[in-house]
């Protein structure tokens, strides 16, 4: 648990600084970036790659490449959405909520609150 | 629509239930309309839209059965839908493949694209 933990704060510091030099920040909700570095951990020791948690690895490491995190679609998506696809990174210039332009993704970001129940169950 | 064939209609789940590579073809088989939700233990928009899932399976019951498949044990699933991107709903009617939602919406727009109404 201990080797765990220092992973997951190098895999953390080293987000931060990326998510600086790219006018990103990490997404304001702890518990998400906390289960989202989780999931990257657990591909990394399942892969050998910390890819997106929330991308369907193919095995085939030449495609799978493109999605390890910071993933090749990270700019596309937080320009057009305010954040990744996964919501580790979010826009730093305008607020997170603010950013989902659809009335449906208002109703998602509300929902956020029932991702705890499903957390490391 | 509502569900026809041989069973019974106390028979159809209203809670998703578990598909995976080797149930799935049995599943969608079996049941003329579901809909699959691949997702991942990790993936925090996939957890987000589970609870949308659980309810909508018990208020269209007997319209609609609703399936979770797990895409880090199901390889196969994967592969075989060139799922990329998740959460995804793959959409079955009569056993066959008709349309599919990438991506965490809400519970008005999976009813709009499911054409579900109570």
């Amino acid at each position: 648990m201990k080797v765990l933990n220092k992973s997951k704060e190098k895999l953390r510091d080293g987000f931060k600084r990326y998510a600086e030099s790219q006018g990103f920040t990490f997404n304001p909700d702890e518990k998400v970036v906390d289960t989202l570095l989780d999931g990257m951990l657990w591909n990394k020791k399942e892969y050998g790659y910390q890819y997106c948690p929330c991308r369907a690895v193919s095995g085939d490491k030449g495609k799978d490449v493109k999605l390890v995190c910071p993933c090749v679609y990270i700019h596309e998506e937080v320009e057009r959405m305010g954040r990744c696809w996964c919501g580790l990174f979010v826009n730093a210039d305008s607020k997170f909520k603010e950013t989902f332009r659809e009335q449906e993704m208002q109703e998602w970001y509300q929902i956020w609150s029932n991702v705890d129940k499903r957390i490391k169950s | 629509m509502e569900v026809s064939g041989s069973l019974d209609e106390n028979e159809y789940p209203d809670n998703p239930i578990e598909v995976t590579d080797e149930n799935l073809d049995e599943t969608v088989q079996k049941y003329p309309f579901i809909a699959i939700d691949c997702w991942s233990s990790w993936c925090i928009p996939c957890l987000a839209i589970m609870p949308i899932i659980k309810k909508l399976a018990k208020t269209y019951k007997g319209k609609v059965v609703f399936g979770e498949l797990n895409i880090a044990k199901n390889k196969e699933a994967t592969t075989r839908f060139d799922l990329k991107a998740i959460p995804v709903l793959l959409v079955f009617k009569d056993g066959r493949l008709v349309d599919r939602l990438t991506g965490a919406y809400g519970r008005k727009t999976i009813e709009s694209r499911l054409k579900l109404s109570e």
